[in-house]
């Protein structure tokens, strides 16, 4: 109790910074342990390149040939990531109408919970056939199929707030919409971040699933040609593109989160 | 008598469980006067934070009346905006807002009611400075002491000048030494607004310490069986608790409370 | 003052009231799910919209009807099997991994970024790959289901079993508990909420990949039904399987969520 809270807080940020550094040393290691591994297998088992391609040449690849895969990556990641804009601003709004309303949310969540498992991209070929090739068309594919689980998520923090935390608000005769700007999408932030981290997976993959399905043109479609002409190493490196674009959304969401949830020690 | 700040009349309340139907306060007559600090006791269950809520209207009587200032406002559709400002509610648990800073949670009650004057934050900052929570005013609850927590409640129903204050326990989660201490700082508050308290209690002790009246309850259902006057000289601090006198309010209410235990068992 | 009479009042018997699952509930979503039908049917015969873009709901039923049992049953039997066994398989491996990995506070540190990788990498970019290696076998589906679920399963079940109470920790200490002991008693079962939430999660990942897995490695599955349909125009039965599948993911969510009702008896 003898510390100030600046000295408290200093206390802390040290101790944060020390796990930090463990936090990255350590997967790091890892990662570089598996990659040396995989190299070193594919060496000397002398599996041939058009199997499984090493690593070093992937990485080879991904720098020497990125010319090649700039306009794919361009394309999925302009994809993904505003689908992933939307599919926030949908999800979160569409839950805070959906908790707000008792019976317009009692009708319609059961509908929009079967949204999550919903194949929508498996439509893909079909809207593309009838509206052409735009990109618009995969964008609105892939929001509504990144939006579900956001909304189910946001839904349930909303849903859940404390009854004390509520109260106050009772006592004070608040609005309902000082309510919820106040008390209850703070006190549910947390899931509405995990929603968020969910619905930039369920974006990547509905991305990349429809490319597979329809047109030659982003990180999907190449994919699958590159698998066909046995070119394993640039079929990995778009496997790694992508996986960039996933880490990209959820490190992003956390890096939010803790920015905006501050209070959480 | 009409004048009296809060009146209560013939309250029942019945609460619904998936089981049963329990009568959680039946036929509760109470009268609180302006500037007057009152304690309600009792045992766990008797009622008394059901009835702290229904006056603060956040549960709905099942039958009954309040009036507050000699007006009606229970059963009422909607409350007028000037009677709820009259009110200030502390919680059992310091009930701070985690996301917002000690200064934000205090000045939360401006917010919500849009007093958004320059001098009312300054009557915030006031208030913070008079609880000695300057140091802290941008930490995070989570990094106060239970204390310094409850100590923010108090103010933060304060912040927008009620004439009431209606404490549901407020200090009952903390230990003893803290307890006192935040006592003679509500006696202190009290002595110097004139506001009206309601205070629930489940300590003998801080009751007689604090109120000029105390109502004992008993359970089952949960009603009135009591009302003492404690008829101690102001002001009064700790040294009040060693008199005779103080010794002898206590037992009279823990005989009380005792009784009514004892009347339950046969 | 007064003594009110204490006297001894048994609690009043009313009708028990049941919680939340009120009837408007289930009255809600049927009536909301009627009234869209009756207005997409509306719709559909008032604009002349063509049947390749919207088909009427009633045309959608009358197909599937027809040719439901030739044409949809073997495949959601074949699909239903692959989002089965993968999650069958899924479930016990991501507890595992979570239960090995969280032994260690160096290897939670370690792994938990190498999961959250395979968590936001689609697994179904590994299909092409998995089909050249293995050819067209109903197995690289359940691989890639496994693949999908396992790491959302594991990455849950490790938050639940990293975050279990010091207190509660030391108390089995104080009773001198083995490791496999507070792990039993303590962690498992502390963590079970999250781990249901992983559960749950698996169902919809499960689904997912193996409905994704189905468009890029096609002859058999729902999936490839859909993408056939489409392809040749046969608008009723694509919207009519997309609705199957649907089902079985929500089917799926809805009995582990039921299990979970009966096994965390102590959450509310």
């Amino acid at each position: 109790m003898g510390l100030t809270l600046e000295q408290r807080r200093e206390l802390r940020r040290r101790k944060d910074r020390r796990d930090r550094i463990v936090g990255i040393l350590a997967p790091t290691f890892t990662f570089v342990l598996l990659l040396a591994a995989w190299e070193a297998l594919v060496v000397w088992l002398e599996i041939p390149t058009w199997q499984i391609p090493r690593p070093s040449s992937v990485f080879a690849v991904m720098f020497g040939s990125f010319g090649e895969f700039l306009p794919h990556i361009i394309r999925s990641y302009s994809t993904i990531i505003i689908a992933f804009a939307c599919a926030s601003v949908v999800g979160v709004a569409l839950a805070a109408i959906l908790t707000n309303f008792k019976a317009l949310g009692v009708a319609l969540t059961p509908y929009i919970n079967m949204l999550c498992t919903t194949p929508v991209i498996t439509l893909v070929p079909l809207l593309l056939l009838m509206f052409g090739f735009g990109q618009w068309v995969l964008i609105l594919a892939v929001t509504l199929q990144a939006f579900p689980i956001l909304n189910m998520n946001a839904s349930t923090g909303f849903n859940n707030v404390e009854t004390l935390k509520l109260e106050l608000m009772g006592s004070l005769r608040a609005t309902r919409v000082q309510t919820f700007r106040h008390c209850i999408l703070p006190a549910s932030l947390p899931n509405v971040f995990t929603g968020m981290k969910l619905s930039g997976i369920f974006a990547t993959t509905a991305c990349v699933s429809s490319e597979f399905s329809g047109g030659n043109r982003g990180l999907g479609a190449r994919i699958i040609a590159y698998t066909q002409f046995m070119k394993m190493d640039k079929a990995f490196a778009c496997i790694f593109f992508v996986a960039v674009i996933g880490l990209f959304l959820y490190t992003l969401t956390s890096y939010l989160e803790t920015r905006v949830v501050k209070w959480k020690i | 008598m009409s004048n009296a700040k809060i009146r209560l009349v013939g309250l029942n309340k019945l609460f619904h469980t998936r089981f049963q139907t329990i009568e959680a306060v039946r036929n509760v007559d109470m009268e609180f006067a302006a500037g007057d600090f009152v304690s309600i006791i009792g045992p766990s269950g008797c009622g008394k934070s059901t009835i702290i809520r229904m006056i603060d209207d956040l549960i709905k009587p099942t039958s009954g009346e309040i009036f507050i200032d000699g007006r009606r406002v229970s059963p009422h559709r909607r409350i007028p905006p000037e009677v709820i400002r009259k009110i200030g509610f502390i919680f059992q648990q310091p009930n701070m807002y985690p996301w917002m800073t000690v200064r934000e949670n205090v000045m939360l009650p401006l917010r919500v009611f849009g007093l958004r004057d320059p001098e009312w934050a300054r009557h915030a900052d006031a208030l913070i400075e008079m609880t000695g929570l300057r140091e802290q005013r941008h930490a995070y609850p989570t990094e106060l002491s239970g204390g310094s927590m409850q100590r923010a409640g108090v103010i933060r129903a304060m912040v927008h000048k009620p004439d009431i204050l209606l404490m549901d326990e407020p200090f009952g989660a903390l230990d003893e030494m803290t307890r006192e201490q935040l006592n003679l700082e509500l006696l202190d508050i009290w002595r110097a607004t004139g506001k009206t308290i309601v205070f629930i209690t489940h300590s003998v002790q801080e009751a007689v310490l604090l109120s000029n009246r105390v109502y004992v309850m008993g359970t089952n259902p949960g009603r009135v069986v009591d009302e003492i006057a404690v008829d101690l000289p102001r002001p009064r601090n700790l040294k009040l608790i060693v008199s005779d006198r103080f010794a002898g309010y206590c037992e009279l209410l823990t005989g009380r409370i005792g009784q009514v235990e004892l009347s339950q068992i046969k | 003052m007064t003594t009110t009479t204490a006297r001894q009042t048994p609690p009043v018997k009313g009708k028990p009231l049941k919680r939340k699952t009120e009837p408007i509930c289930y009255i809600a979503p049927i009536i909301l799910f009627v009234a869209v039908v009756a207005a997409w049917a509306l719709f559909v015969s008032a604009s002349g919209i063509s049947r390749t873009i919207l088909p009427s709901p009633f045309a959608i039923f009358r197909e599937m009807s027809k040719n439901f049992v030739r044409d949809i049953l073997p495949h959601l039997l074949f699909t239903l099997r692959v989002i089965l066994t993968g999650y069958a398989v899924a479930v016990p491996l991501g507890i595992l991994i979570a239960a090995v990995c969280s032994q260690y506070r160096i290897i939670i540190k370690a792994t938990t970024p190498l999961i959250i990788l395979l968590v936001v990498t689609p697994m179904i970019t590994m299909v092409p790959l998995f089909m050249l290696w293995m050819g067209f076998d109903s197995k690289v589906r359940v691989i890639v289901v496994i693949l999908q679920a396992t790491p959302i399963i594991c990455l849950n079940t490790l938050t639940g079993f990293t975050t279990t109470e010091g207190a509660k920790l030391e108390l089995m200490r104080a009773m001198g508990a083995t490791r496999l002991q507070t792990f039993v008693k303590l962690i498992f079962p502390n963590a079970l909420p999250q781990v249901f939430t992983g559960l749950k999660l698996g169902c919809i990942f499960s689904t997912i990949a193996a409905m994704s897995a189905d468009l890029a490695a096609g002859k058999e599955g729902l999936g490839y039904r859909i993408q056939q349909y489409s392809s040749l125009i046969m608008t009723e039965m694509a919207y009519g399987t997309i609705l199957i599948v649907a089902l079985i993911g929500i089917v799926l969510f809805q009995i582990v969520v039921m299990i979970e009702r009966r096994v965390i008896l102590w959450v509310r």
